[in-house]
């Protein structure tokens, strides 16, 4: 009878959405990419299953553990050699969807569903033992009400971004809202307006950011920073002001259907998105997201973020700055093909990527139910877009290797084109108001790794879209990728 | 935590231990049981009660597979009867008895006959054709294996009284049902007619192309532009480059390479490295070949040592080799790991003397670096299986070989036999590139001289067949101007050696001889199941993308299969996507009118399901498998087919591929399942409509469930999730001993216990996880609202959080045992459970509460259950709900107290400051 009762509640939940549209197209530059980056299977025990929702490396550097969506916690040796030949200890098991997790002092401390929890093997005899709850301080009482948390800031906080209530509504405290969980566990409101979190954690610049998905007042999935006192833009999520006393919510709320470039201007504490990915052609739910810090180890992009994708199992890249004291940056397409929905990357202490996730509840292009695959660069540079940055008068573009300097000093070259969404209560938006700037002047440095290009009729609040297909290096390789895409809030003043 | 997942080949072995189990010898079997009753009976029963789709998929399904033999066969070829143009006065008992006691009438031309020969050899077959000199039989069980005795080797021939028809397919059914629905779908055959234009007929294929494309695809195999220029290629089949030899060098056995260079034919027969040096003799040959081979290896550190191999590592290797693909180009080896001179078989050697194991790996994992042609294709191994290919591969490595020590000044003489013998117009990379030899370009070299001529002299000597020879001379002297698409197919077909494992129209296919290596993980699929499907047509059935990530990508949809789609390299094939695409079209086709996407689609969803046409009962659905077999995912159909073809083919799948176990549900255009709305078209349109949203289509009905259980053997086992009747922060709690509980993390209290097995966490492990784990076994509930609060100003109960009761956690004991913490105010509570399963044959729960509060305080208490009907027994013990005893051990007092419906059992509790203190209760099922 239940069961009967939650199949057509689901089916219900399917009527609701909107009419379904082709999960996305592939990049086609897997066999490329794979020149640079080798994808090496990580072959996990028929017996598990490993449906990895968060990885964190052991201080000894030797294990990797793994926490999974149904509950575990694995200790795993032999995972980061050339050849994985992965051996599984179990360390904790019975919880609930991990989605965050981090060993500090001795002790695990984990974001699950309900709560963040420390987790200590207090006998030493390679088992868990004690679970200590940090904090349960929000509401968790209905469908999809998610919580992925980060890995401990530089005071050692826990930054928790809780999804709404059946990913809609805000039925419960804090649905919503981002929380900071101190080491002593205090939760400390950070901001409101999340819609469907699925990554936290510090951008390059160590601010903390999440990832957003497409869905109402969302056109498509970004990166946002947690702004503290800020507003995220859903509004559903404002009746838990009346918990948090010190913070004043905002006078005004967003009308729909707007741009969020004109709605930033009412509602003061309304954040920008930082970095727009465009839907589909860059991913359609980013997930779990790390910088490289592995110092080169994984070829030319240290410093930048790398971010994968659920639905498409992709792994993207992405750069943020600070532009008159808004954030925005970039996005640009790495590596696809992942046998799996991707939900959590971790950098290795030998400067690889792994990836792992489930296909497990939504649609998934990849073919397992559950995976983790590596990337192990190949040490082989790809010729790639590295970084594009805004400049006053237009766009300073880096490249991963000397380009052909003929080819590059030609502004006909730079194909750009912009976009923004409708910013509304309704699920996702087309890309709306394109415009097509163009580039006036195109001057090579001398080292040839950077362009700095004059752009006319940039659009402030526009995805800046950039085709470079003819750009050639100095070897005459064509990009591996020719297309990347600049969030622009702000232009620079100076 | 162990957990037991009950997988589709466990629910197949259920399946055919019903079917066994009812041979024993006191049952009946299902056939005997079904010959008790009267054929009119079930004949009737059939068309009542019959259902005309499972039957269909019965029909065709791997084990019973009718259609294997009563299907249309090309002329003069016979195996079954077919049921479409049976004699008009066959009647339903007719077929009832036929299929029930297949030899008790057999239809005339049918018969099988048994032969027996002069030297004691017995044939059985039907028979095909017969003359003077010859009969041919076709053996029913092997369709495609004709028999052929010549009539003076016969020494008997007579008509079997057998049926060729098994006599007990009956047992591969499951129940009477099962027989009234197949016995539906064979009426139906009978009374709806024969469509045979509708199947496609096996026609003779070959392996070998024109002449004139032969000697096009052996000059892009051996290379011959290298030297000979020529301005306009031939195909777009790019010619075969020779391997890289700076990789050689590093890791080849040097004493291999200067031996096959002295020799390549000995060594490796068949290999299109020429012999280079014919005009000299042996000892001159040699001692050349090793000057190269130190050249070589002066450039670089050879790393070559005889690989180590161990038993496990080669047997798993033997499996892989055998099944992959591998012997779709190679030759199968034989127990002693030889390799079999199976003809048309690329030759490996012996690589025990040429390939270290890491080389042979590094080789495996990309063979594109070394041989960047293409024409050895990655296969996608793993490492582990790169490991074991490899052990099999170089089992035979000798135990050591001499130390190489490259001679400088042989390197020397080397490097100018290198340069005379003009080595690096094909092996590239090893010198700086050069201007190619001054010979004729290939349009202007004289066929019968040099090469081509059977003469031995100072050029390259390829130990061409004279029939090879004739090919290429024919193509350079007559160049065929330009290619068809057709023809450009082919060539690739050829070059890639595609045609080893596809067929397409007349060429190709697996032969006889490596057709045991095509194996299968799932035999209901039959042959299907482990035959890489047709090209025919592939390009108007594939959609582009799929077509290009199927042959770039090695993507696969057929997981049943154990030979892999190898990768070629996108450079290498990638023209094939655009040749296929525009040589193959369809007939234009009008397809159904759309009138309401959204009726279509629902219509679509329901036929999928297993009240409609049952396509889960094959297809796997979102990687969900069915119990009978992984036909390919329901969810990627649209992305993967054309619309034309996938309508075409569901009118008529045999007619696209003869072995296919997919039954049409449209024969000759009309719907088997004429209740479900609209005709032929407009049905299939529905399908194409609820399968356009891909991965996204909704689950149709009769798709089968992972089934999960947590099960509880030596230690307690937790799962923290929702329950029924908790909400979200639920933590069940399996014992050993077969009590279980779940506490409520958000309310403090004992929510509800059960005995016997613990967990189904299915709702929650499933899907988005948005069920309730649920337990095994029925549940006792207990009523909301914390179980310690305060005696006489409890909180008022709802669905939310309790204000001052606040979760700390838990800490586990040596059996895993959980000990939950919390506080209400600032008393601190210790609440533990433990089983008490041995005492005696009753179940017992244990509850031991500790509370520790900083102050003295009064008005406090325990609600140690709560029930419809409380019965205070005496001595401390309270009946709950007639089902469970509760005892208060601790000896104090219990108070039954009415709140509304419910009664609760209550404990007053006092405290003194800093002094802990701890109520015992049991719970005692009756």
């Amino acid at each position: 009878m239940f069961t009967t009762l939650i199949e057509s509640l689901i089916t219900l939940l399917f009527i609701c959405l909107p009419q379904q549209e082709p999960l996305g197209e592939y990049w086609g530059t897997a066999e490329e990419e794979a020149k640079y980056y080798k994808m090496v299977e990580v072959p996990l025990p028929p017996e598990l299953a490993v449906e990895a929702g968060s990885f964190e490396v052991m201080p000894d550097k030797k294990q990797l553990a793994i926490a999974t969506r149904r509950g575990d916690i694995f200790l795993v040796d032999g995972i980061f050699q050339k050849h994985p030949e992965p051996v599984f200890k179990k360390y904790a098991s019975g919880l609930d969807e991990i989605f965050g997790m981090a060993y500090r002092n001795d002790a695990f401390h984990i974001t699950q569903q309900t709560e963040v929890t420390r987790i200590t093997d207090t006998n030493h005899d390679g088992r868990a033992d004690q679970f200590d709850t940090l904090s349960d301080r929000w509401g968790f009482r209905h469908y999809h009400e998610f919580s992925f948390g980060s890995k401990p800031d530089a005071e050692g906080n826990i930054w928790v971004a809780l999804c709404l209530s059946e990913s809609y509504h805000s039925k419960a405290p804090f649905r919503g809202w981002c929380l900071k969980i101190t080491p002593d566990g205090q939760s400390i409101p950070v901001c409101s307006g999340i819609r469907s979190p699925c990554g936290i954690g510090p951008n390059e610049h160590g601010v903390m950011f999440y990832a957003e998905s497409q869905g109402p007042w969302n056109g498509s999935c970004s990166l946002k920073v947690l702004q503290p006192g800020g507003f995220m833009g859903h509004p559903v999520s404002f009746n838990s002001y009346d918990l948090v006393p010190e913070m004043d919510q905002p006078s005004t709320v967003p009308n729909t259907p707007s741009r969020l470039e004109v709605e930033r201007k009412r509602v003061k504490e309304l954040v920008p998105y930082a970095v727009v990915f465009p839907y589909k052609r860059m991913g359609r739910s980013i997930s779990g997201f790390m910088v490289d810090r592995t110092g080169g180890k994984f070829g030319p992009f240290e410093n930048q973020i790398f971010i994968g994708d659920f639905s498409l199992g992709v792994v993207m890249r992405a750069t943020t700055e600070k532009v008159n004291g808004v954030w925005q940056g970039a996005c640009y397409p790495f590596r696809e093909g992942f046998d799996t929905g991707l939900l959590a990357v971790q950098f290795t202490p030998n400067g690889n990527l792994i990836a792992g996730g489930t296909n497990r509840g939504w649609p998934v292009r990849g073919p397992k139910p559950y995976a983790i695959q590596r990337l192990d660069w190949t040490g082989i540079t790809p010729f790639e877009i590295k970084t594009i940055s805004a400049t006053v008068d237009g766009f300073k573009i880096t490249f991963t290797k000397p380009v052909d300097p003929k080819i590059a000093s030609q502004a006909t070259n730079y194909q750009l084109a912009t976009f923004t969404h409708i910013y509304r209560q309704g699920y996702g938006s087309p890309e709306v108001d394109q415009t097509t700037p163009v580039a006036t002047q195109a001057v090579v440095s001398e080292d040839r790794m950077t362009v700095d290009l004059k752009v006319d009729n940039r659009v402030q609040g526009h995805v800046h879209d950039f085709r470079l297909p003819a750009i050639r290096s100095n070897e005459g390789e064509t990009l591996v990728h020719a297309d990347a895409y600049y969030t622009l809030n702000e232009i620079p003043r100076e | 935590m162990r957990i037991i997942f009950p997988i589709s080949f466990l629910l197949l072995l259920v399946i055919f231990s019903q079917a066994t189990s009812a041979q024993t010898l006191n049952e009946k079997t299902l056939n005997e049981k079904l010959l008790n009753e009267d054929p009119a009976a079930l004949a009737a029963a059939a068309r009542e009660g019959g259902d005309i789709v499972r039957g269909a998929i019965l029909f065709h399904q791997g084990n019973i597979n009718c259609a294997k033999c009563h299907r249309a066969q090309s002329d003069g070829v016979r195996i079954g009867p077919n049921l479409g143009k049976l004699e008009a006065d066959v009647t339903d008992i007719d077929l009832v008895e036929a299929i029930l006691e297949p030899s008790k009438t057999i239809k005339k031309d049918y018969e099988s006959v048994i032969i027996s020969t002069l030297d004691g050899q017995i044939f059985t077959g039907i028979v095909q054709t017969q003359n003077q000199d010859q009969i041919i039989l076709r053996d029913p069980a092997e369709a495609d294996r004709v028999m052929t005795i010549n009539r003076k080797d016969l020494d008997e021939i007579r008509t079997a009284k057998k049926s060729s028809m098994p006599d007990d397919l009956v047992k591969e059914l499951k129940d009477r049902q099962q027989f009234l629905d197949l016995l539906r779908y064979v009426i139906d055959l009978k009374e709806r007619g024969s469509n045979d234009e509708l199947v496609a007929t096996v026609t003779e294929t070959t392996h070998e192309l024109s002449s004139e494309l032969t000697g096009i695809v052996l000059i892009n195999e051996l290379n011959c532009a290298a030297c000979h220029r020529t301005d306009t290629a031939l195909s777009l089949t790019s010619p075969k480059k020779a391997p890289d030899l700076n990789w050689s060098a590093q890791h080849l056995n040097p004493e291999f390479l200067a031996s096959f260079i002295a020799d390549p034919h000995a060594i490796k027969p068949g290999t299109t490295m020429p012999n280079l040096f014919q005009g000299k003799n042996k000892s001159e040959r040699i001692n050349d070949a090793i000057a190269i081979t130190h050249f070589l290896t002066s450039r670089t550190n050879n790393e070559f040592t005889p690989a180590k191999t161990d038993a496990a590592s080669i047997t798993r290797g033997d499996e892989l080799f055998h099944s992959l693909g591998c012997v779709a180009c190679h030759a199968p080896r034989d127990p002693t790991s030889q390799e079999t001179t199976l003809g048309q078989s690329i030759p490996l050697g012996e690589l025990g003397v040429k390939y270290s194991r890491t080389g042979l790996v590094e080789f495996l994992e990309n063979p594109h670096a070394v041989r960047p042609s293409g024409r050895m294709p990655n296969m996608s191994l793993t490492n582990r299986e790169l490991q074991d290919v490899a052990a099999f591969l170089l089992q035979k490595a000798p135990e050591s070989v001499n130390l190489w020590k490259t001679d400088p000044d042989l390197a020397g003489n080397g490097k100018q036999l290198f340069i005379d013998a003009n080595c690096g117009a094909c092996h590239q990379g090893v010198l700086p590139s050069t201007a190619p030899p001054k010979l004729p370009s290939l349009a202007d070299v004289n066929v019968k001289k040099g090469c081509l001529s059977n003469v031995t002299g100072p050029w390259p000597n390829y130990d061409l067949s004279d029939s090879d020879r004739l090919a290429m001379a024919s193509t350079i002297t007559d160049p065929v101007k330009e290619l068809s698409r057709e023809q450009q197919i082919s060539v690739s077909l050829k070059s890639f050696n595609c045609i080893a494992c596809h067929r397409r129209s007349e060429l190709g296919g697996v032969t006889q001889a490596r057709n045991p290596h095509f194996q299968t993980t799932n035999l209901n699929l039959g042959d299907q199941g482990r035959i890489p499907p047709t090209l025919s047509g592939v390009g108007a059935k594939l959609n582009r993308n799929w077509m290009r990530d199927v042959l770039v990508n090695a993507r696969s949809i057929r997981p049943y299969m154990k030979t892999r789609m190898p990768q070629y390299g996108e450079s290498n094939i990638g023209h094939l996507i655009d040749l296929f695409e525009s040589e193959d079209k369809l007939p234009s086709m009008e397809f159904a009118k759309i009138n309401n996407q959204k009726e279509m689609r629902e219509l679509g969803h329901r036929m999928a399901g297993n009240q409609g046409l049952n396509c889960v009962a094959c297809h796997t659905y979102q990687y969900k498998q069915s119990d009978t077999m992984p036909a390919v995912d329901l969810t990627e159909m649209t992305d993967r087919l054309k619309k034309e073809w996938f309508f075409q083919y569901m009118l008529a799948p045999q007619s696209f591929s003869p072995n296919t176990v997919m039954p049409s549900f449209w024969p000759g255009g009309r719907a088997i399942r004429a209740d479900i709305k609209g005709d032929s078209k407009s049905q299939i349109e529905s399908l194409w409509q609820y399968l356009i949203d891909g991965r996204q289509a909704r689950m149709p009905r009769g798709v089968v469930r992972e089934r999960l259980e947590i099960v509880v053997t030596d230690e307690a086992k937790m799962l923290r999730r929702s329950y029924q009747g908790i909400g979200k922060r639920g933590i069940g709690v399996g014992y050993p001993g077969g009590v279980n509980l779940a506490f409520d993390a958000e309310q403090m209290r004992l929510a509800m216990i059960w005995k016997g097995k613990f967990l189904d966490p299915g709702g929650v492990w499933t899907g988005q996880g948005h069920g309730t784990a649920r337990p095994m076994e029925r549940a006792i509930n207990f009523g909301k609202g914390p179980d310690f609060d305060s005696h006489s100003l409890p909180w008022k109960v709802d669905d939310s959080r309790p204000p001052n009761h606040q979760f700390l956690g838990y800490k586990l004991d040596e059996t895993q045992s959980p000990t939950f913490l919390y506080r209400f105010g600032n008393i601190k509570v210790e609440d533990f459970f433990e089983s008490f399963a041995n005492r005696g044959d009753s179940t017992i729960l244990r509850r031991d509460t500790l509370f520790t509060s900083p102050t003295d305080q009064d008005n406090l208490s325990l609600k140690a259950a709560t029930g419809k009907q409380i019965k205070d027994l005496g001595l401390g013990k309270y009946l709950i709900d007639n089902q469970v005893v509760v005892t208060i051990l601790s000896g104090d007092q219990g108070e039954i107290v009415e709140m509304g419906e419910e009664k609760q059992l209550k404990i007053k509790i006092e405290l003194i400051g800093g002094r802990p203190q701890n109520i015992v209760l049991e719970f005692e099922w009756k």
